[in-house]
């Protein structure tokens, strides 16, 4: 390996350069004229690894050899779509054959990376070039619906770990010209491959600009999943809140394409990232805009009430109980004191223990084949929090306040604001207990401050709120009908900024005719 | 709306660090203007100014605009340029950076005032027995965390936080169901000098709008525009004022309540109550908590604008703690209702010296030597 490993170090320098000019800066190794030579150079490159196979051939009194790897190449169609039609050609046509079928190439690197890609690789004595055929063994999961973002209503396509067939998807989506793919690769030593689509008419030069020249600027040996590349990319680390947003849908993504956004996909993952992101399309579903727009509104809503909720409730129920209980109307406190008089800890500790344990029946419960997992469900769900109460050890009030903060949190669609959700409401839970609503006050200051400096690739994260845009809160905690959404989203900063004009035209000039 | 300007020439965000547009220079007026002041203020001006207290805010708002005028004129000559970069421009570095520190040591000792007022009414209708200190360092470290996101974030954030001050709106004007609207009247039925002297009350609490002197190189318009987006600010917050002192005089019989109530605002709202929801004035103290960090917020970057100016090439950002640090210090000093008094005594001449007086007479010094910023157009 020290080779390979030598070569890309070596290269490193030039593809940060010119990333898309990669196959020339590549170190060049001629093909030997012998087919000994040829030989020795792949068990070399491979340092003689066991499922490099080497088989000779003879073609029509042609010595040649024939190379993949056992463990990439399809060996049915090694047979079918290499040796079959070779054998069978008319013997002056075998060059031909060769021509219209393979790939051919004179660099024995080149063949290297194409192995490793899962292809054949044909050489012949005496001959300049190899040839080269992609073999590769297919064992892709069918496209099927992602299990972490379902919709009732809509497509039920959703992204594969093969980039091509995600392409494949979103080009067979975007039926347009104007639909443009880069490849990139990054990786010091080991090179993964993704892939940058946007809309060419609409997508903000700039912000590719400044996407490739942080890809440029990685420099990590190896990529293998987006969650690397989204935290090597990304303005902020140190925030709570995804500033990327990744989606397996592909109808998201092609919403989010048409606003003039970017997406980046990563080979082998089946999440695509989406750069630039506001906080608010963390709250979207593709259900909203599938159903009516009042019913679509009225969801949304619901989910920013149930930040509210998730991220305050259990602070301000502390707040209440420790602080504050003259809030509460008489006809209230009568309950809440018997259900609190009895109970042996402060509240905080009462809401530190039961929203820790949802936590821990969720992280015991993802992991777990789906009928364990609700056995979990229910000993967690139904014995701790019946028992609990039993016991005299955590109040009834303060159940029901975590059971509502738990939905709540899990009402947000994308898990990765869900995540950030929950872990706000420890610290504000803390506040809360030290200070009252005085740190409640405070905290959600803090948070709401730290939303306004967040940036994603350059578009204030918290957009349209903040900078405030009267235009776009369209499509933020409401949804409007689709005729009003005559521009896009400031945030997204396409080109062109008119989507539509006159959605409803007929009825328009219904009314003129009137 | 500039911001959409960058956003469809599509340049990033480098060239427009630190900018503010118009309208966020009208939020970030108002909430400098509206601070710790909102909830003292209509029994300030009602023990002077008896029932015409309304007539002495709006006085008040009609002074700050003049002062505003003054202002204005002295920004529009020097348009990319702070007043702590027009002061050694005029008066030559020495004396400059003199006023510059007297600046930077004034914006400290008012800012530390507005947190001592603050802690102090925390204390006695929050938290009464959790130390000043704690509430003080709170409200500093959001603070400096507010602010040393740089301009353009903190305008963000004070439009973001500007719905709060509708919503106490609402909550006082709820209470105005149980108001004696004869309590006002005779209008006028005090002097005009005690209608003035009322006018001095309140025109304390309008301060705030200095910080466009400091500002102005950040905002993305003309000069007219900016004009009309300070002018709008101040009209709000005269209005909101003079609502508040209004709405106070009409629930609470003058003479008499008022001068009893050194809060009235959270006496009236105090009062009632929901049905899910009693002593409603703890929920409005929380909102107005953040109204007052944004104040003290704006305070805390004006000084510490002020500290990095004297030196160069170090940003205003490393001085925040230290800054902060001196807040607390100062705050901490007052202990007694009585040291607010002579606080304000001492402060009283230099709100004169430093908001009206300096800026009105280096207009007249640019007009007289008519030095002027060399503006390159095009």
């Amino acid at each position: 390996m020290k080779l390979t490993s030598l070569i890309f170090n070596k290269s490193k320098n030039k593809d940060t350069k010119q990333n898309s000019s990669q196959q020339n800066s590549q170190p060049v190794q001629e093909v030997l004229r012998t087919l000994e030579g040829n030989t020795s150079f792949f068990k070399q490159a491979f340092s003689g690894s066991d499922d490099l196979k080497i088989n000779d051939i003879n073609v029509r009194n042609r010595s040649g050899i024939l190379v993949y790897l056992e463990t990439m190449a399809d060996k049915e169609k090694i047979q079918k779509n290499i040796l079959k039609p070779i054998m069978e050609a008319e013997p002056n046509l075998v060059e031909d054959v060769l021509k219209s079928t393979f790939q051919k190439s004179d660099n024995l690197f080149h063949a290297q990376r194409e192995l490793l890609n899962g292809a054949c690789i044909l050489l012949f004595e005496g001959s300049k070039e190899c040839y080269m055929l992609d073999v590769s063994i297919s064992k892709d999961r069918p496209v099927q619906e992602p299990s972490n973002e379902q919709v009732i209503q809509g497509s039920h396509e959703g992204f594969v770990e093969n980039l091509l067939t995600n392409l494949h998807l979103i080009r067979k989506a975007l039926k347009t010209p104007n639909l443009r793919m880069e490849n990139l690769k990054i990786g010091d030593q080991i090179q993964s491959q993704i892939s940058l689509v946007y809309r060419e008419d609409l997508a903000n030069k700039e912000l590719i600009k400044e996407f490739k020249k942080r890809i440029a600027g990685i420099s990590i040996d190896y990529i293998p999943s987006f969650g690397y590349l989204q935290e090597l990319i990304e303005d902020s680390t140190w925030s709570p809140f995804p500033q990327i947003l990744y989606t397996e849908r592909v109808d998201r993504v092609v919403g989010h394409l048409n606003e003039g956004r970017v997406a980046v996909f990563i080979e082998g993952s089946p999440s695509c990232l989406l750069i630039p992101i506001t906080f608010f399309a963390f709250f979207h579903s593709p259900d909203d805009y599938n159903s009516r727009w009042i019913i679509g509104s009225f969801v949304r809503s619901l989910r920013f009430l149930s930040i509210v909720i998730a991220v305050n409730l259990p602070a301000v129920y502390i707040a209440v109980i420790g602080f504050h209980f003259e809030v509460l109307p008489d006809e209230l406190i009568l309950p809440v004191i018997s259900s609190i008089r009895n109970i042996p800890f402060p509240p905080l500790i009462e809401a530190l223990v039961m929203e820790l344990t949802i936590e821990l029946i969720r992280e015991a419960g993802v992991r777990l084949p789906s009928r364990i997992g609700q056995t979990i469900g229910i000993v967690g769900g139904l014995v701790i929090g019946d028992a609990v109460v039993r016991a005299g050890l955590i109040s009834n009030t303060m159940i029901v306040v975590v059971a509502i903060t738990a939905v709540a949190a899990y009402s947000i669609p994308a898990s990765a604001m869900s995540d950030a959700v929950r872990f706000l409401r420890f610290i504000l839970m803390l506040l809360a207990s030290t200070f009252g609503f005085v740190g409640i006050a405070f905290g959600t200051m803090m948070i709401l401050s730290h939303l306004c400096r967040l940036e994603s690739f350059g578009t204030p994260y918290f957009s349209p709120w903040a900078p405030f845009h009267f235009k776009d809160l369209k499509d933020t905690f409401i949804r409007l009908p689709i005729w009003k959404f005559n521009s896009r989203p400031f945030d997204a900063r396409s080109t062109t900024n008119d989507r539509q004009s006159m959605a409803r035209g007929w009825k328009f000039n219904e009314k003129k005719q009137k | 709306m500039i911001d959409n300007l960058w956003l469809e020439d599509g340049s990033l965000m480098k060239k427009n660090k630190n900018k503010v547009t118009n309208k966020q220079l009208v939020f970030m007026i108002i909430q400098a203007q509206i601070g710790v002041g909102i909830l003292s203020l209509p029994h300030d001006v009602a023990l002077v100014a008896k029932q015409d207290g309304w007539i002495s805010t709006l006085l008040a708002g009609v002074i700050s605009q003049v002062i505003i005028l003054i202002i204005w004129g002295l920004c529009r000559r020097f348009p990319s340029l702070s007043l702590y970069q027009i002061l050694p421009n005029l008066l030559g570095k020495v004396l400059g950076k003199f006023i510059t520190l007297s600046y930077a040591l004034y914006f400290m000792v008012t800012g530390s005032l507005v947190l001592a007022r603050y802690s102090d009414i925390i204390d006695k209708w929050i938290l009464p027995r959790t130390p000043n200190w704690i509430t003080m360092v709170l409200v500093l470290i959001t603070c400096i965390y507010i602010v040393g996101a740089g301009v353009t974030s903190i305008a963000r954030f004070y439009v973001l936080v500007s719905p709060i001050l509708f919503l106490l709106i609402v909550l006082i004007s709820y209470s105005l169901k149980d108001a004696n609207f004869l309590y006002i009247f005779p209008i006028g039925g005090t002097d005009l000098q005690t209608i003035f002297k009322g006018t001095k009350e309140a025109a304390f609490s309008m301060l705030g709008f200095e910080l466009f002197l400091f500002i102005h190189p950040f905002v993305q318009a003309s000069g007219k525009g900016k004009l009309k987006a300070i002018t709008t600010a101040n009209i709000f917050v005269t209005t909101y004022y003079t609502f508040m002192v209004f709405a106070s005089l009409v629930y609470f019989e003058t003479n008499t309540d008022i001068a009893l109530t050194p809060e009235p605002l959270l006496y009236m709202i105090k009062a009632y109550s929901f049905q899910v929801l009693e002593r409603t004035d703890l929920f409005f103290l929380s909102l107005w908590l953040i109204v007052v960090a944004t104040s003290i917020a704006n305070w805390l970057f004006l000084s510490a604008m002020g500290f990095a100016s004297l030196f160069k090439k170090i940003p205003y950002t490393s001085f925040l703690p230290l800054v902060a640090g001196i807040y607390l210090v100062l705050a901490l000093l007052p202990d007694q209702e009585r040291d607010f008094e002579s606080f304000n005594k001492f402060l009283g001449p230099s709100h004169y010296i430093f908001i009206i007086m300096i800026p009105f007479l280096l207009l007249i010094v640019s007009l007289v030597l008519s030095k002027k910023e060399e503006v390159n157009r095009g």
